[in-house]
Parts: C-alpha cells; structure tokens; sequence
C-alpha cells in the first residue's frame, strides 16, 4: 500500500509518501499561479527517488489554502444573490456593530457580492416553515435574463427561514438550473448551512459559490493530470473538520476545504496523542504570524460550527467572513516568531499582532527588517543561534536584533539591558500564547494542568517550555515529522460527513416520531455522499448530538444521543443531562423554564476507512537500540534565564542521535533543521518509541 | 536593577491578563444571558475594581453607557452601604438610574474579593434586562416611579445564599419573569468566574492583592491620556446641537475647554429636565460624553479610573443632561448618545479636518407589544448611519457611539410574532461629502398576530433633522416614522397600531466629509452602480 498527502500551503507545499509503511517527506515551493504544477512536479520527484510511479499509488489525500487565498484575496467567482425581497443588504449589514469601540477608523469587509449584484425576488417563508409568498415566473425570467447579461459564473440562493422549509429555495435553483448555461454553479443556502441566523447562513452560502468554480476547476485538472499518468486510486480531499471528502463532495461544497491545512496538522496531534495515550492534551502551533491552539479530548479534537476567515482589519475578531461549516474549534492569535515588539501608547512593553512576515523578516534576517521581532529575542538570549537556524536556509545577524531590540525597547522602556529586553519580549509573547490557551480552556470546560502540551510549527518548540511552565503543564511533546505535519496527518483522517439542521422545537411539544424523520433524512443525505468516497461497501458510524437550550437563551449546551428520543424516558434522561451540565457550566438552574432543541447535528464517518492503516506505519528512521550518549555535535550555549538573570550553559544535542528511553535533563537544547526544542532546568527530555521528544517536568 | 526589570516585564503581563479577565467575565455573560438584546447585539459591560472603588480594568466587549457608568457607580453604592458590613459570598446588586447605567432596565451587580480574610478587589457586571414593570419600555412616564421597579443598593447573595425573596420581588414586577431571573442570576455568575480567575493570577504571580499593579496601571494611564491631550492645542471650545425632544426641540450645549493635562466640558447651557423619560442622570451624560473624547484622542489607552479622570464633564442638576430624581429617564440615551456629536464637534474646532461628521446617534429601540389577546414583547433596535471619518466613508446601518448591535430578523421572528417586511439600506440617506456618510436603513415590521399591537416611539430621534456634515459635507438622511394607514409618528410616545398594519422606520444617515466635489470618481461610479445614491 503506498499513499501520498499533499498540502498546498501559501509558501510551501510539503509531500508526504507512505511507501508500505514507511514515511517520507519532502518540502517545496508552493507555485501560486498553477499550484498543482507544483504539485505534481513535487509529487513526481519524490515518488522518483524511491523508484515508485504515480500508477503505484493507492490513495492521494490533499488538502489546500485555496478556498481560503481567494477569499482573502477576493479573486473568486463573479457571483450573484438571489435573496428575499426586502433583504438585499444582510450580507453588507452585518451584526451592525463595530467589532472594536474605540477604533473610529476601522473598515467592515467588502461583500463578496457587490450590492448590484444581489438581486430580489418576492418571496416570503415564516418561521413555522409555512410558505406566504412564493416566486412567480415572470419574476424569475427577468433574473434569468440579468444573470445572463452579466455574465455571472455562480449563483446563490438565499431566502429567509429556508431552513425550515427549503421549498423556494429548491424551486428557484431548478428554474435556474434549466435556463442558465451548465457552466454556471448554483449554490442554496438550505443545502450548504440549513441554520437560523441570515447573516452567517447567507454568508457561507454566498462563499461556497464564490470559490466553487476555481475549486472545482482546480481539483479537476489536478485529478484529470494524476489520471494521464495513470493514476488509478482514491483521491480524497481533507475538510477543515479534519475528515476525508471525496473528490464529488469536495467540488460541491469547497467552503468545506478552506481550513484543511490547520486541520492536518491537529490531526497529527490527535495521532501522537493516541500513541501516548494522552486524556486530553492541547495542540498548539506557532508559525511566523500566528499561533493556533487546539484542544482534543481523549485524542478528538473539538469541533466547531462557527469560524470567520479573511479578517479585513488588523487581524481582529468580527472583522471577516463568517461562516457555519464544520471545522476543528481552533483559536487563532496574532502572535508567532515574526511578531513585532514595541512600546505601545502607555509605554508599556507590546508584542505583536503585527508582524515582519517572511518581508522584510525578523531585523536578524538582515533582509531590511529593523523592527524587533520575537525571533530577534530568541536569538539575543541564545536560545537560537546564527548559524543553526532553519536548516542553513538563512543565516541570522545577532548584531542587526542587538541593535533593534536597543533602538526600540530598550532605550524607550528604560531596560537595564538587551538580554532583559529581549527576555520581555518572550515573555509577554509567550504570555499571549498562554493566555489563549487559557481562556480557550476554561471555555471548554477544560483542566488545564492535566492537559499535555503537543506541539507544531518553527516556534512551539522553542516556546514550549516557557508556556507549559506559565499555565503548570508538566508534559510536552514534540512529535515527530512536526515540520510537514499537516500532510501526515492528511493520511490519518477518517472518511467523514456532518451535517447540522436547525429545529427550534421544545422538548416537551416534541412529537414521537419527528426527530427520528429528521435524522433519518440527514443520514440518507450522509450515506450517498460517504458512499461516493469508497469504492468498497464500509459501515457507517454515526454520531448524533443535539443542541438544547433555556426558552430564551442564546447559547447551546450540545449532548450526545443514542436513539430517535421517541420515548418519555429518553427524553426525561435527555433533559436531566441537560440539567447537569447547565448546572456545571452556569451555577445555576432555571427551574420552570421550558427546554428548547436548537438544532441536531449528525456526522456519519466509515469505518474500516483508510485510518486502519496507520497501525501499521513505522517510521523511516527506526530508534537505535545501543546505550551510548548521545552525540553532541554541537558546543554548548549560553541562555539567558529570567529567573536568576544570568547566562546558563544549556548542552546541545542532535535530535537524531537521541535514543529511546534514555532520558536527558536539562538545561539543554535539542536541535534539527526545522527548529529548536528548549529543555530548561526542572525539565527531562527523552525520546518515544515512535520518535517523538517527550519533556516532563521534574 | 534586576527587580526592576523584573517587575516591569510582570505588571505588562499581569495588567493585560486582568483585562483579559474582565473579557472573559462579558463573554460568559453573553453566553448566559437570556434576553436577545444582550446575548445578540452585546448590551452588557464588565470590570474589575480596586478596594477603593477604583476601575482598574474593564472587558472590551460591551457598550459605552455601561461601561463608563459603571466606573463610578462602586462610589454611589458604598456612599449608601457600610462597605465593613460585606462579607466573602456576598453579592450586591441596584438598579438605581442614578447609581447604574442611567435607567431601570440596567441592573449592575458587584461581587467583592476576598482574599485571606481581606476585602482586595471588585468585580462588576452590568446588563439589560428586558423588562422590570411600570409602563414598560415607554417615555410616557411622568416620574420614574412610574417606569417600573427600582431595587435600591441591596444583597442578591448573602453568605453564599441566594436572596430569593429579592429576585422574587423583581421577578414578579416583570412581564418576562423567568428571562429576568435568568439575566440577573448570569451577572452573578460571570463576576464569579472573574473571582475565581483573579485568584488563580494571584496566585500564579505570588502576590498578596493588586495594590501595585493597580498603582502601576494608574501612573501609566495617567500619563498616556496627559501626553495626549497635550498634544492638542488649549482653548476653548463651542458647540450646540438640536434634538427633537419628545415634542418640543431641546438643546444641548457644550463649552468644552482643553487644558495642559486635562479637558473640561461645561454642559450647563443645556436644555431643563422634561416631564416626559429622555432625560439622562449626569452619571450616564459623563459616560457618553467622556467617551467621545476619547475616541477621538486617545483610543488606545484602556478604560480605567485613572484614564477617565483627565476628562471632566459637570452640569448643574436639573438639566436634561443632569436630570434628577424623581426625573423619568427609560429612554436616556436619546440625549445621552447625541454627546459624542456634541463633543465631537467642539474638538473639531479645536483639531479641523480630524473628527468625523455627525451620525445617527441614539440607537432606535424598536419596542413591540401586543395589545390583543396575545401578549407578547418584541425588542430590537434599528441603526443608522456613521458619520463620514476624515479618511474614509461613514460605516452604514452600524451602531455609533453605542456597541449595541442589531438583533438578526430570524431570531427576532423566533422571539415574538412579528414580522419584518423589508430591512435594507435607504438610497441617498447617506451625507454627500469627499467621504460620504453611512447610510440609514428602510425598516417594515408588522405581527402575524392579527391583532392591534403598541409601537413606542421614544427612541426615534433626529427626525426634523439629519446628522450634520463636517468640512463642506452635507447632512446626512433624517429619521421617519409612519404607520401604513397613513398615521405620522410625531412625537415619542406610545402608538396603537390597528390591527393588519405595518409601520415604516427610516434610520438616520450619517453626515458627509469634506466637499463632495473632491469626490473619488471610481467611489462615486461604485455608489451610483450599487443604487446607494441615484446621482452621480
């Protein structure tokens, strides 16, 4: 069995191959125009080098920035809306509130569909489902002849309170369907996210049109150039829930894809977390710009229905586009090796969310940059060094960082010296990475000290330590093949599907057999889009959950089900968890207050799916077994330590020389091409079984 | 000077770990929280205080009327309470206008932290809780005492235990009992979580309390606003502004004088207290006032005591920007969020062609009732347009100065038999100007009732006139309110809607910027193309 992932990043795109159980890896320029030139190219060379041909490979699992790039960049589809009369601005109105109070300059984001446009028909469905106006032909023949006339590429349809009856919506598309060219992508919003609340539900509808073409056109010409080299295998696409889609699927709701990179690497984490057999651990990756935490619970990940993409202002929450798809509940913050530090307004000390990117770099790149960045810190204190940084790709300036971190910090805040500066700089950004994990945490309802810390990207290794110490978590684990995470993890995800209905019923006018309809309906739904991904018959394993609230409240409390709730003791037990779980949550009950089912979300996913497999992955590099030391190929480094305000020497080792269960203790450095891991003092490091470094605290 | 530099890298951290606190405090009382205006459109605040009843730190989240008024209300609350007499597993809570956020919807509730046996800090909640009695959501009251139930400084929670006689009392004086237990018991459960949080800082940095942290954000914020607002030119400065008024225009005035270190409004020149409810409490005035100011000066700079302090707003009593007890005051922001307009425009004679254009103001409460056989309350709010900033365009339909957002039509619907009709952005409301203002909205809502049902009018304001433009910008579109009988809303009371009709609501536009023949063609072409203006 030999499988291949692939992820399209926006610099890189990184190529896994499992050649019957053994991982390679290779990393490769990402080219923007045709990224699956690139691609193949990547793919080809690889396959190459350990004597295998496309026609060898058995599953192709990708997963892209795509979707998401275009709608940063605002280079989809020319797409219209056909909405409720009366309505043709909740896509520009928004909540209609300024997502910073202060800032009196700040910008919402453009629509992805100008006012133009957005086109109206008279057409009316009330809450109850029930239908007061429905559209008349001569109303559709004029939209028709506009649509033509401007040459529009996708539409979506979007009506108020389709989700609770999609007939207008379904009537309009058909009519659309037969008088438009095939060319053009219909999109309805009771197919691509049946929930209450216009905005987001027309949001996502109006995004999945818009990107839709350049996916499917994308991912067509990918699969038809595998078929000419006689690829004969499954490809699959990784949604942003973190399970496989197929190719049909893919090309139908794209917006599904726009997080499939971030998902990748947590998926990689569930992995590591399962073979160390973690309760619950916190996967958290630092890149260059951001940091993203996630936290999984007996190695699952949590699971969203809300994210916004494509901030328009300055990073900040409530400036994008949202959208109800699900996705991995993934906390994003503006703080990464490239965040710049400065002395904000109070004079205080700031990092971040502003960042020096890859252009023009942290000032120790000595590509113009003089701004101090993070990385410019870690260099001053010696936790990296000059010429061990990146793998040899860039050689770093210590004296460029010196002198920024003087210029900007230490001479404004009046530190004693740059190592103190530079030692703030970490802190406070490490603090900020803490700090969302924090309150991501007790957002959850999580522990966080009995939470492990598994981390990703250039700077979690680096940064691991520091923040496990500021939240008292005592083990850390940095995986391995962390640097091309993401694809592995693309060839760990199961073959999956959810879907969420909106109902707004309360328990106790619940009929016996209305939720089993509905959820017999949304599994026929899930069954023909799951079987399209295998050509083999699977079982399919489903997973109900329901979202209950107070008469009155806005947020959800989501419990798992069993059955259809058609009996008064299923739903007596139902709302007795409930109960207890508002109880916990709040600290306090609302005696009398009617219990009212928000929605029903089902995910079916294959068993027996190509996640049977992993069991039998070894790695490439099997652990040595001999008791030596381990190499130091490397002089030791100073470090400068905030706790006692001195240099300490910290040993440092090559990674690959480490052997398995010989434990180390720090302070030492463990290092490979992509980063460094920092083991302080009160730390162990030792190396698992399956290569990864584990760190525990003393 | 290791200490030192040691102490400076932790009062950064530990001062942005409290405000982060405080936002977490708002959000778990925005996911509590049962009433629509708060869990959706975000009517709450939430702070933390020293023992001297000083804001150290408040949420980000929120509303400026809440915010800023709950920043002096620790004073008024324990200028009536022994503070010797609060114990660990206490819990106050008030719904003074003149101690809270200026009316009796708003309930503020302070939850003190003990820590070894010694009182340290405060936390402090406020939101809108849908109904509490009287006339409801009304300016036809003639004295507050009509206007619902006024709990006075008293304990929510004793000792640990729940006062149930009290939130009895205020459930029972409400048309939506069981929403308002449910709002009241979230403020006290998000001032426990931030206990819980503050202990767990402490803790983690080692320290006994926060007196010099507290000291630390003090200095700092204290010497960012005085660098500010020495940055700008001292004089003094004139500005009035015209409102509708209930039935009768009413006047603001404000003489606002830059100083060295400090500014200084003088609203004495304003119009008397009226009879009817949209006077403001001079608690709420200084929120909305002092937050214009600094908006426009110093944005960046956290809310706290010492921050607030630079900015002095004063009126003698009796004013309706000072109204007094027993003075009615449900709809105060009518007047309270015309300030920043009117603060606005002193500091733009003082800083030209640097403040944005006048906006829509007050945000249009849409308060529904039924008035059949079927009871029911429907609360929305209808937004206009900003003002046109120096740089940019006014944002459309977008809350300003408030943070309070608008409730989506599908929750709305879910929430009470009501109908929208149309929601959509008025054509040509927006001010003409190099920037053009934002544009207000065209609002249809009737009920699937089929019955007569009361519409309030107390919000509707600038109808007689839309929001003024700034450097050569033209004024934005005014408000108007109709009934589809053909019945003009003329002042703001209360309507009875027959049955089977609809009203119309037009929200304010936003004023324009600059002369509007400075115009960028390519904007001009998109807001022609788009339908948001008919002229080219």
């Amino acid at each position: 069995m030999n499988r291949i992932g692939i992820d399209i990043g926006g610099t890189f795109t990184d190529v896994v191959l499992d050649k019957s159980g053994r991982i390679f890896s290779k990393k490769y320029l990402t080219t923007p125009d045709n990224p699956e030139v690139g691609a193949l190219a990547g793919i080809n060379k690889l396959l190459m080098n350990y004597n295998l041909k496309v026609e060898n490979i058995d599953t192709i699992v990708h997963g892209t920035t795509i979707a998401a790039n275009a709608l940063i960049e605002r280079k989809g589809a020319k797409t219209a809306l056909i909405t409720t009369e009366g309505f043709r601005d909740v896509l520009e109105m928004r909540y209609e509130k300024r997502f910073d109070q202060y800032d009196l300059g700040i910008e919402l984001p453009r629509p992805l569909v100008p006012r133009e446009l957005r086109v109206c028909l008279n057409e009316r469905t009330l809450i109850t489902g029930e239908i007061l106006k429905k559209p008349t032909e001569s109303q559709l023949k004029k939209i028709i002849k506009l649509l033509i006339g401007e040459k529009i590429e996708a539409v979506a349809i979007a009506f108020l309170h389709s989700y609770s009856n999609p007939k207008n919506e379904q009537l309009v598309a058909k009519y659309l369907r037969q008088n438009l060219p095939k060319s053009v992508t219909i999109c309805i919003s009771s197919e691509i996210s049946p929930e209450a609340r216009e905005f987001e539900r027309f949001s996502t509808t109006v995004a999945n049109a818009y990107v839709r073409p350049l996916m499917s056109n994308y991912l067509n010409s990918f699969h038809q150039t595998l078929e000419k080299k006689r690829f004969k295998g499954n490809f699959f696409l990784m949604s942003s829930s973190g399970g496989l889609t197929s190719l049909e699927q893919a090309k139908k709701v794209p917006i599904r894809l726009v997080e499939s990179g971030p998902a990748g690497g947590i998926i990689l984490a569930s992995k590591v977390s399962k073979e160390l057999q973690e309760e619950s651990s916190i996967a958290l990756d630092i890149g260059g710009t951001t940091a993203k935490v996630c936290y999984l619970n007996q190695s699952e990940p949590f699971i969203t229905r809300r994210l916004e993409v494509a901030h328009a202002w300055k990073n900040k929450s409530g400036s994008g586009l949202p959208l109800r798809i699900p996705a991995m509940d993934l906390v994003e913050i503006g703080a990464g090796g490239g965040s710049i530090a400065k002395m904000d307004t109070l004079g205080r000390l700031a990092v971040g969310p502003e960042s020096a990117a890859s252009q023009p770099g942290p000032a120790c790149y000595n590509l113009g940059g003089e701004k101090p960045t993070v990385t410019d810190a870690n260099l001053v204190i010696g936790r990296i060094s000059e010429e061990s940084f990146g793998g040899g790709f860039i050689n770093l300036m210590l004296s460029n960082a010196k002198k920024s971190i003087k210029k900007e910090i230490v001479k404004k805040l009046h530190f004693k010296s740059t190592e103190w500066a530079a030692s703030g700089i970490i802190e406070i950004g490490e603090e900020l990475m803490a700090n969302a994990v924090r309150i991501h945490g007790i957002e959850l309802g999580k522990n966080i000290r009995d939470c492990c810390l598994i981390v990703s990207g250039g700077g979690g290794p680096i940064h691991a330590a520091g923040i496990a110490n500021k939240l008292d978590i005592r083990k850390i684990i940095v995986p391995h093949l962390a640097g091309v995470g993401s694809a592995v993890g693309f060839l760990e995800a199961p073959i999956s599907y959810e879907i969420a209905q909106s109902i707004s019923k309360f328990l106790g006018d619940l009929k016996t057999t209305e939720v089993k309809k509905i959820i017999k309906t949304i599994k026929q739904d899930i069954k023909s889009i799951l079987k399209g991904a295998s050509s083999t018959e699977r079982e399919i394993q489903y997973k109900i959950d329901v979202e209950l609230r107070y008469e009155g409240q806005g947020h959800d409390i989501s419990i798992p089900i069993e059955n259809y709730l058609e009996s008064k003791k299923e739903l007596s037990e139902l709302t007795q968890k409930f109960v207890v779980k508002y109880q916990e949550k709040f600290g306090f009950l609302m005696p009398g207050v009617r219990i009212e089912i928000v929605s029903l979300i089902v995910s079916g996913k294959l068993t027996g799916s190509i996640k049977e497999l992993v069991d039998s992955i070894e790695l490439e590099a099997k652990p040595q077994l001999q008791k030596n030391s381990p190499k130091k190929t490397h002089k030791n480094r100073k470090i400068f330590e905030i706790v006692s305000g001195k240099f300490i020497s910290y040993e440092v080792f090559d990674r690959e020389t480490l052997q398995v269960g010989v434990s180390q203790s720090g302070p030492c450095l463990i290092h490979e091409d992509q980063t460094t891991t920092v083991v302080p003092r009160g730390w162990d490091v030792s190396k698992h079984i399956k290569n990864h470094l584990v760190l525990t605290k003393i | 000077m290791v200490k030192k530099d040691l102490d400076l890298i932790n009062s950064n951290i530990i001062w942005n770990s409290l405000i982060s606190v405080c936002e977490e405090q708002a959000n778990s009382l925005l996911k509590a929280a049962f009433g629509p205006i708060v869990r959706e459109a975000g009517d709450l605040s939430a702070g933390v205080f020293d023992r001297n009843y000083n804001m150290i730190a408040q949420a980000v989240t929120g509303t400026p009327g809440h915010v800023n008024t709950m920043a002096k209300s620790l004073n008024e609350i324990f200028s009536k309470l022994d503070v010797s007499s609060i114990k660990d597993g206490d819990v106050l809570i008030t719904n003074d206008p003149w101690i809270g956020a200026g009316h009796l919807f708003d309930f503020i509730v302070v939850t003190p932290v003990f820590k070894n046996d010694q009182l340290i800090n405060f936390f402090a909640s406020t939101c809108h809780i849908t109904d509490v009695g009287g006339l409801g959501w009304s300016a036809e009251a003639k004295s507050v005492l009509e206007e619902g139930t006024l709990i006075p400084v008293s304990f929510l929670r004793r000792n640990f235990q729940i006062q149930e006689e009290l939130l009895s009392i205020i459930c029972t004086n409400s048309r939506v009992p069981k929403e308002a237990r449910g709002d009241i018991l979230s403020l006290m459960s998000c001032n426990d979580s931030g206990v819980e949080r503050l202990n767990s800082l402490l803790n983690k940095f080692k320290l006994a309390n926060l007196d010099s942290i507290t000291k630390f954000i003090f200095k700092q914020s204290k010497n960012a606003v005085e660098a500010s607002i020495k940055s700008l030119p001292t004089g003094t400065f004139l500005n009035t502004l015209k409102l509708d008024g209930f039935d009768k225009p009413i006047a603001l005035k404000a003489i606002l004088k830059i100083k060295e270190k400090s500014i200084s409004v003088d609203l004495s020149g304003s119009s008397p207290a009226i009879n009817r409810g949209i006077n403001c409490p001079l608690n709420y005035t200084i929120a909305y006032a002092s937050y214009g100011i600094k908006a426009a000066i110093c944005p960046d700079i956290p809310n706290n005591a010492a921050s607030l302090a630079a900015i002095q707003i004063k009126a003698p009593p009796g004013l309706i920007v000072s109204a007094e007890s027993p003075s009615p005051v449900t709809a105060r922001h009518v007047v309270g969020q015309a300030l920043p307009d009117l603060v606005l425009g002193c500091l733009s004679k003082a800083l030209p062609g640097k403040i944005l254009a006048e906006s829509a103001g007050a945000l249009w409460t849409i308060s529904i009732s039924g008035a059949g056989e079927k009871r029911f309350n429907s609360l929305n709010v209808a937004l206009g347009g900003m003002g046109a900033r120096p740089q940019s365009d006014g944002l459309s339909t977008t809350a300003f100065p408030s943070g309070v957002g608008a409730v989506s039509v599908e929750v709305a619907e879910a929430a009470a038999p009501v109908i929208y009709h149309k929601k959509e952005f008025l054509t040509n409301s927006g001010g003409t100007g190099k920037f053009r203002g934002g544009l207000g909205q065209e609002i249809i809502i009737g009920t699937s009732t089929n019955e007569p049902f009361i519409l309030s009018a107390a919000a509707f304001e600038r109808t007689k006139q839309g929001p003024a433009g700034r450097n050569g910008g033209s004024r934005g579109g005014k408000g108007e309110v109709s009934v589809s009988d053909g019945t003009k809303i003329k002042d703001k009371g209360n309507y009875l809607i027959q049955k089977g009709q609809t009203i119309r609501l037009v929200t304010p536009g936003g004023g324009g910027f600059g002369q509007a023949r400075l115009r960028n063609k390519v904007l001009r072409g998109d807001d022609f193309k788009n339908g948001l203006t008919t002229k080219y």
